[in-house]
């Protein structure tokens, strides 16, 4: 029985012989037919595969465009997009109303609300009494009391700062500064 | 005529193992193989009229050394044939086809392969195949090997050995363990025969 090792096999390689070209010229003209109809294929099946992905997203409607290219209309009528286009319209009435006055002058005014005169006058000095409108905030108080904002309107600082007297006076001077500021606070 | 006969002889020696094989020179004479083998391809279907019988033929039959490297250097490698295609290279007279009556009661030892693993040695995997085929070396004397198939297919590339019977598992085990060698595969790696007798569902021997 002969037997070839794998090396004694290699080693024959260099004396290679084929036996008859002419069939195995015609094998490997059919497996390049092969190939090429596999690609074919698979390049039909993928148009196939976007040509579906297409017929979901439109009715199949197309029009042919300035280069006389098919076209579908889905990009035309598509609703718009929450992020696209920086300047979209403002549609929302607007709180504010147009006078025209003699000379031709429009100018806006903000509504009066329709209470009566005297209730949006009181509703006024409400909200300016002490000119300051603050919300005091119980958490951060030393107190669980509720503090009145009259106190705070109180502890306003009244008297501005002054930097030259800052630099120029002594300690004693401020302390007296200080006093001051303490007797107009009383 | 003793002393003639003794210079004659003195270069041979059983010491001495050149064989042809060790001077390119003097070598010309063709390598016989053992057995004639047929190499075999199954096209993939293109168009739904082919049926499966038209789509298996045989490419070429070869019985010496030479022949076989003139015919394996023309032809496409493992890893540059067609998707779903097959080569087979059987015993001339030996249908690759598990009706054929000298398959019908064997069996196949087979392994798959993953594409992308394999991809780049795939081709050299299968020459080694052939190669302890056709050099006989896969088997002592039993003469049990009927083939070798690979199938390409989409995720995976198989090898299967065909044997022609499945009753002596000693030396079907010797056999398996020498593919899984050439097959490069490790310990975990589990190469099943299985019977061609549909019946038969479970593997025969687990090398």
């Amino acid at each position: 029985m002969a037997k070839y090792t794998e090396e004694q096999l290699f080693e024959l390689k260099t004396e290679a012989h084929v036996p008859q070209p002419t069939i195995l010229e015609a094998f490997n003209k059919m497996i390049e037919e092969v190939q090429q109809q596999t690609l074919a294929q698979y390049q039909e099946y993928q148009q196939q595969q976007q040509q579906q992905q297409l017929k979901k997203k439109h009715n199949g409607d197309t029009y042919i465009d300035e280069h006389g290219n098919e076209r579908s209309y889905h990009h035309m009528n598509r609703r718009r997009g929450s992020r696209s286009g920086g300047n979209k319209p403002n549609l929302r009435k607007k709180n504010e109303i147009v006078q025209v006055d003699e000379d031709g002058w429009a100018t806006t005014i903000q509504p009066t609300t329709t209470k009566g005169n005297n209730e949006e006058e009181s509703s006024n000095t409400k909200n300016n009494a002490g000119g300051v409108r603050a919300r005091p905030n119980n958490k951060n108080l030393g107190s669980s009391k509720a503090v009145d904002p009259r106190e705070i309107v109180s502890d306003k600082q009244t008297k501005a700062f002054n930097a030259f007297a800052a630099l120029g006076g002594s300690d004693d001077d401020e302390d007296e500064d200080d006093d001051d500021d303490e007797d107009n606070d009383e | 005529m003793s002393e003639d006969l003794t210079t004659k002889t003195e270069e041979l020696s059983l010491e001495n193992n050149k064989t042809v094989f060790d001077s390119k020179e003097n070598f010309n004479s063709k390598h016989p193989l053992n057995n004639k083998w047929t190499l075999w391809y199954t096209k993939p279907q293109t168009n739904k009229s082919e049926q499966w019988h038209e789509l298996l033929k045989p490419v070429i039959t070869f019985a010496s050394v030479e022949e076989f490297w003139g015919i394996y250097n023309s032809i496409p490698q493992a890893n540059q044939l067609p998707l779903k295609s097959d080569y087979h290279l059987f015993k001339e007279g030996i249908r690759p086809e598990w009706e054929d009556d000298q398959n019908s009661k064997g069996g196949k030892f087979q392994y798959s392969f993953n594409k992308k693993e394999v991809q780049s040695i795939i081709s050299d995997l299968w020459l080694r195949g052939l190669l302890a085929l056709i050099g006989e070396t896969i088997e002592e004397e039993e003469n049990l090997v009927n083939g070798i198939v690979l199938n390409v297919r989409k995720s995976n590339i198989r090898i299967g050995l065909w044997v022609a019977n499945v009753q002596d598992l000693d030396s079907l085990k010797s056999i398996g363990e020498k593919l899984k060698k050439i097959l490069q595969l490790n310990e975990n790696s589990k190469l099943e025969l299985t019977s061609h007798d549909e019946k038969i569902k479970d593997p025969l021997l687990v090398v």
